[in-house]
């Protein structure tokens, strides 16, 4: 228990390190060349939402 | 990976229609508490400039009607912009109805205005727990989280239903809103109550514990809230008002992911020589400056998405208070971190550059934002062609963007002028002005602030004349509205 102690400050900072790597992962997975196609097509998803729908209530 | 789902054909599909009355209902409310709040903010500039107004009742007092103020503008109008917008998106670009049907839908609407009602009331009888932004007393609060939770299930719920595989952008914000300040509000409110039937609680945090949540719950309100959540009205409203899809889809995903990560921290920055330790408050700085490149990214895709389609901004007036809600976006989050920096804060804090710097950003970026969507939302809503009059628009645009222009300038000179006067000594070393004077030496600039205000709220009056004939169906007779722009040579 003291020896884990003893190590609490360090093993503290390890969330810093996780943190910072999962950001710098984050970004290089999204900024990847082989997505980008993928990517443009997502952002069309507002383009093709439908106002077909709403006229059922009609 | 899968590919995006084919538009499916409702037609043959027995698929429930989208709820649009609650969403309705929230754009009509959000309208009205957008002029409670613009005219209790011109009272209290008019108060300022003459003190006669507070009246000389309790219920009147600059101290009480200015958290209604910044309360009502907040939570009531821009509160009731995100709920109903988010409703709107999420179904949308989820092609699902909102999880828990109407009902849910109502209960949100209700349950959201009786929230205001109760804070409200708190202010005007001085019933409060000296928390900004968060005065409500703890049943206030309770009643609140309740609504909170229904929202984040209705939401999630719609999210987890979803017929579109990939969950859009702008949903991502509105669930990073909506988790965030339920996590904020329930921090910073924790506190016990003094008696079963009395509304006096206190704190459970104290002393600089206390101070540094509570900044940790107001500038993460600004974050999550007032940027946050009409970032995703920018992502969905501004490809749909110049019909194409955002610049970078890509560069949105980064912009999401960087707020996220970096905004939690700059909340200590409030706190610049205080008894918080200088590491904290010096974290805060850093964090606030880092945050310029996601904001300018934020910016940029916005603007970005106008490209090839400028000319728009001629012929939708609703576009362009969009797209000046994101210019003024950027200048509010350039001029943000410089004020982060401590020997900025120095001389800003505690003057009127704060409320300028806040009112370019509550007023350029948020209202902005909201007429752009009000603008767009309202005529699909009620099923109209098009608006009762792109004029009165226009009209509204000028007169608004003039009513910050000179609220904004005025509070600068005014600011900078009081903070040099506060550190100015003589040349024994004593201080050369009275806090009278600096009060005084401000008075024009209140009344120059008082009249951005009145532009303001006329712009905003303008505005409901126009959506309410807009939604009775009237469209007026105007000559150009048909305007083509010029072939290029």
């Amino acid at each position: 228990m003291t020896e884990l102690l003893t190590h609490y400050p360090w093993l503290k900072s390890l969330w810093t390190l996780w943190f910072c790597l999962l950001f710098v992962g984050l970004i290089v997975w999204t900024m990847w060349p082989s997505r980008r196609a993928r990517w443009t097509e997502l952002g069309q998803i507002p383009m093709r939402d439908d106002a077909d729908r709403m006229r059922l209530k009609d | 990976m899968t590919a995006v789902a084919a538009l499916p054909t409702y037609a043959d599909r027995k698929l429930e229609p989208y709820i649009e009355d609650v969403v309705r209902a929230f754009m009509i409310a959000t309208i009205f508490w957008g002029i409670a709040a613009f005219a209790a903010g011109v009272y209290i500039a008019l108060q300022l400039a003459f003190p006669v107004l507070n009246l000389g009742l309790e219920w009147t007092t600059f101290g009480r009607l200015r958290p209604l103020h910044t309360s009502a503008a907040i939570f009531a109008f821009g509160g009731n912009a995100l709920l109903g917008s988010s409703i709107y998106v999420v179904q949308r670009t989820c092609r699902a109805r909102l999880f828990g049907g109407e009902a849910t839908g109502w209960f949100l609407f209700f349950g959201y205005q009786l929230f205001i009602v109760l804070a409200a009331l708190g202010y005007v009888f001085g019933v409060t727990q000296s928390k900004e932004y968060a005065e409500p007393e703890w049943y206030v609060d309770l009643w609140l989280t309740l609504v909170w939770v229904v929202y984040l299930i209705a939401f999630a719920g719609t999210l987890i239903k979803r017929e579109e595989p990939h969950i859009y952008v702008a949903n991502w914000f509105y669930l990073a809103f909506i988790i965030t300040v339920a996590m904020l509000h329930i921090v910073n409110n924790l506190a016990i109550p003094v008696s079963f039937f009395g509304a006096k609680s206190y704190s459970v945090f104290s002393g600089v514990q206390d101070a540094l949540t509570q900044w940790w719950y107001g500038h993460n309100a600004v974050g999550f809230f007032l940027t946050a959540g009409f970032l995703a009205m920018m992502y969905y409203f501004i490809p749909k008002q110049a019909n194409r899809p955002v610049y970078s889809y890509r560069l949105s995903i980064v912009h999401f992911w960087s707020l996220i990560f970096l905004y939690i921290w700059a909340g200590p920055h409030h706190l610049h020589y205080t008894s918080l330790p200088d590491w904290a408050a010096t974290l805060g700085m850093v964090f606030s400056i880092m945050l310029w490149m996601p904001s300018w990214g934020g910016m940029i895709n916005g603007l970005m998405t106008l490209s090839g389609a400028w000319d728009k901004l001629r012929t939708d007036p609703g576009l362009r208070f969009s797209v000046t809600a994101v210019a003024f976006y950027g200048m509010a989050t350039f001029e943000g971190p410089v004020m982060s920096i401590r020997q900025v804060n120095a001389l800003s804090h505690y003057t009127d550059w704060t409320i300028g710097h806040v009112h370019s950003g509550a007023l350029g970026w948020n209202a902005f934002i909201t007429f752009g969507m009000l603008y767009y939302i309202v005529p699909v809503l009620w099923k109209r062609e098009r608006l009762y009059s792109d004029k009165l628009a226009t009209v509204h645009f000028w007169i608004a963007t003039l009513g910050i222009l000179l609220y904004i300038t005025a509070m600068w000179v005014s600011g900078i002028m009081q903070g040099l006067m506060w550190r100015a000594y003589d040349h024994l070393g004593f201080l050369q002005y009275s806090f009278v004077e600096t009060v005084e030496a401000m008075h024009p600039f209140y009344v120059i602030r008082a009249l951005g205000g009145i532009l303001f709220l006329t712009g905003a009056l303008i505005m409901t004349y126009n959506l309410w004939r807009t939604a009775r169906g009237d469209v007026r007779a105007e000559s150009g509205a048909d305007l083509k722009p010029a072939a290029a040579v």
